[in-house]
């Protein structure tokens, strides 16, 4: 006779469990004389049968105390007909039925990891992206200040920064232990060291292109494109560490935070905008000559630009 | 000690008791000319209230007078501002000495100058009279007004002048002026009129509107009597196009003098009217030298309670780094860079959104990185606050900032304005 094989779905595990028969009879309940031994408190001891004969497979209550749960029929039923694949559910259980000729897909093929995720696991990368963080945050702290002796100040910003970044990294290291029992601190704070240090990368040199070709439009467009790359990334990174996603969800999961984020800060930006009604609201980036003075316009080229403020 | 603290007092009670017989003989002299002037004039100064229609309360209080048999009166622009700013919503009502209420309408008014002439249809016999007010300083003149809701009163004080920084005339008058005697005159001896009750700084420094402004303004509407029905948005329009034509006319015409700050050479003292004040920081812990002036006019043109227009700011400041490594610099700059400058708190029913232009622009073969942002009024098309600030961004160690503010002016006149100052910034060779 044909092998059966019995599969338990269990939601939340990433494994279902497989039993595999030859008789004809298989008995499923609670008690510990069935064939299939299901811990639920929602199956009596002695729930259902599945009988195999030339006609197929059926399933037949036992006299239980909740039935049997037709996912197909969608009603519960005492006795019913299934063909291999098919489900049902017995108390809370769901159940799955395969006869040993039944096809599966073919398997997907083993991808090497990327490089850039071998690099991101090795600890030596947190350390060196902590350093360079640390850093960075420092050096903001000193751009801020201009009198000698601040050295609390700085070092009370360079803390704060990174210490935002560590709580951060701790966040999805938590999630990581929730869904996979794995940490993995020190990846999550590449991930996050990395993300900070793109993105002021990336406003430096958009700011200093917008403010030399007097585009405050281009700012604004190239660092929202920036920011939503540079996040959606970042949260890739975070989530193919702490959870198990497929990457398809990934990807999705990552655009709508990023996306989410985006009409926060939109909100707020409008909200900031009508605040400011009664202010001047101009592009107020100023950079030393990197390369060499801006092109400028004569006094007279300006005032005949300003003719368009006056409309 | 104790020897010394006993001749104090002794001393202390004896300058009491001479101030006392002073004061006594002084008062005596003034009872006597102030008093005789109230007498003869109380019943030709009135107290002007304008009443808000939906409330039927006061939303001002301020005095006034009659000045001709027909019926012409005089107030401040400022205590009938209410009703001009809403006309249906408020009404204009007198109280005369007797304590009758009386109805008044607005015939024409001098925003610049702060002066309105109501008219009613039951004349009072007694009028004042108008003169001029070239007096002498420290003459005595008498000032009369209703102060604070309490009563009318008369005031002794000196003339003292006209004031010279101020683009529109006013007469220092050293006296304590309170609030309510706006729109009340102020007499000479012989009881006539040499200008109008109009502002205080307490501490017995007030100002008065010479009466000549008043002199004019009644040609005005007898030349051509001002129709019912005024639009009285479009008279202040006018009246404050043709001052700022004026005010702006009138700088352009002067030599402009100018000061060094830094490297740099800038608008100093533009003209009588302007005032100038310096300041620097230059302490051990610094890294940065900071030098600042401030210029501008001291006296603006009253709209409303909440917008008040033309004038007058330019500031600059002057950078220099000691040891400052220049990504510092200019973080601090960028940070000071959009605070230059302030405006006035004009409020969105009277302004709206300002609109900027950004560039950069070559002044005496330097960059400046420009900004030049204008806000219309809404009630005055014609008429902007313009804000221009600028900084250099050339060398990487020092910068000159600057910040210009014009309010209440046209385009064109704004810009002529603007091109003029930023030609007159220079470098030091």
């Amino acid at each position: 006779m044909e092998k059966l094989v019995i599969e338990v779905i269990k939601p939340g595990k990433m494994h279902n469990e497989f039993c595999v028969f030859t008789g004809s009879t298989i008995r499923i309940g609670r008690g510990f004389n069935n064939d299939v031994i299901l811990d639920d408190a929602f199956v009596s001891s002695e729930h259902c049968e599945i009988i195999r004969d030339d006609e197929g497979i059926k399933i037949k209550d036992l006299n239980s105390k909740n039935g049997i749960y037709n996912i197909k029929a969608k009603q519960i039923q005492t006795d019913l007909a299934i063909h291999s694949g098919d489900k049902f559910i017995v108390g809370r259980t769901e159940l799955r039925v395969y006869l040993s000729s039944h096809t599966v897909k073919p398997a997907r093929p083993l991808i090497p990891r990327h490089k850039i995720i071998t690099a991101l696991r090795k600890p030596i990368t947190a350390w060196i992206l902590f350093s360079l963080l640390s850093a960075l945050a420092y050096l903001t702290g000193v751009i801020t200040t201009i009198e000698n002796g601040k050295q609390g100040q700085i070092i009370l910003t360079a803390v704060v920064i990174t210490g935002i970044m560590i709580f951060w990294a701790g966040f999805w290291a938590i999630i990581g232990w929730i869904s996979r029992h794995r940490l993995r601190f020190g990846i999550q704070l590449s991930i996050a060291c990395l993300w900070y240090i793109l993105y002021m990368l990336c406003s430096f040199i958009i700011d200093y292109a917008a403010f030399y070709f007097n585009r405050n439009l281009l700012y604004v467009i190239l660092m929202g494109l920036c920011f939503t790359m540079i996040t959606i990334l970042g949260y890739l990174g975070h989530l193919h560490f702490a959870t198990r996603m497929k990457t398809k969800t990934k990807i999705i999961s990552a655009t709508v935070i990023t996306l989410i984020m985006l009409g926060l800060s939109g909100v707020i930006m409008n909200f900031y905008h009508e605040s400011q009604y009664l202010q001047k609201e101009y592009s107020s980036s100023v950079n030393p000559p990197y390369l060499g003075n801006p092109p400028a316009h004569s006094i007279e080229e300006f005032i005949q630009k300003t003719n368009k403020i006056f409309e | 000690m104790i020897k010394s603290s006993k001749i104090l007092y002794g001393i202390c009670i004896i300058l009491f008791f001479l101030f006392i017989r002073i004061s006594d003989s002084l008062a005596d002299n003034l009872t006597d000319e102030a008093a005789q002037l109230f007498d003869q004039w109380r019943s030709a100064v009135f107290q002007v209230r304008v009443i808000d229609l939906s409330t039927q309360e006061k939303s001002s209080t301020g005095s006034g007078f009659f000045i001709d048999p027909k019926g012409y009166a005089v107030t401040n622009y400022h205590v009938v501002s209410s009703y001009v700013n809403k006309p249906s919503n408020h009404k204009i009502e007198i109280i005369n000495h007797a304590g009758d209420i009386q109805d008044l309408s607005l015939v024409y008014f001098d925003i610049v100058h702060d002066l309105a002439i109501l008219t009613t249809k039951k004349a009072s016999p007694l009028t004042l009279l108008l003169n001029q007010s070239d007096l002498s300083h420290g003459e005595k003149i008498f000032s009369m007004g209703n102060p604070h809701d309490l009563g009318m009163t008369i005031i002794e004080g000196t003339f003292n002048g006209l004031m010279k920084q101020s683009l529109d005339r006013r007469i220092l008058f050293s006296g304590s002026l309170n609030p309510g005697m706006s729109g009340g005159p102020t007499l000479n001896h012989e009881g006539k009129i040499i200008g109008i009750n109009v502002s205080t700084m307490n501490n017995d420094v007030s100002f008065l509107v010479p009466v000549e402004y008043l002199n004019a303004l009644v040609a005005k509407i007898e030349q051509e009597p001002v129709l019912p029905n005024t639009n009285w948005d479009q008279l202040i329009e006018n009246q404050l196009i043709e001052n700022q034509d004026h005010f702006i006319n009138t700088y352009l015409k002067q030599e402009w003098q100018t000061s060094k700050l830094g490297d740099a050479i800038i608008p100093g003292e533009i003209s009588p009217y302007v005032k100038c004040w310096g300041g620097s920081k230059n302490r051990d812990e610094d890294l940065m030298i900071k030098a600042m002036t401030n210029c501008s006019t001291e006296d603006y043109i009253y709209v409303n309670d909440y917008f008040y227009t033309s004038y007058l700011d330019y500031r600059f400041s002057w950078h220099e780094s000691k040891n400052l490594h220049f990504l510092r610099l200019y973080a601090h700059l960028q940070d000071d860079f959009p605070k230059i400058n302030y405006l006035n708190n004009a409020s969105k029913t009277d302004v709206e959104r300002f609109k900027c232009q950004t560039d950069f622009v070559t002044m005496d073969n330097r960059v400046f990185k420009t900004a030049l942002c204008s806000r219309r009024y809404k009630r005055f098309k014609k008429l902007y606050d313009v804000s221009l600030d600028f900084m250099s961004v050339d060398e990487y160690d020092r910068s000159l900032m600057g910040g210009l503010i014009l309010e209440g002016v046209t385009k064109t006149k704004s810009q002529e304005f603007i091109k003029y100052f930023m030609e007159k910034i220079q470098w030091k060779n």
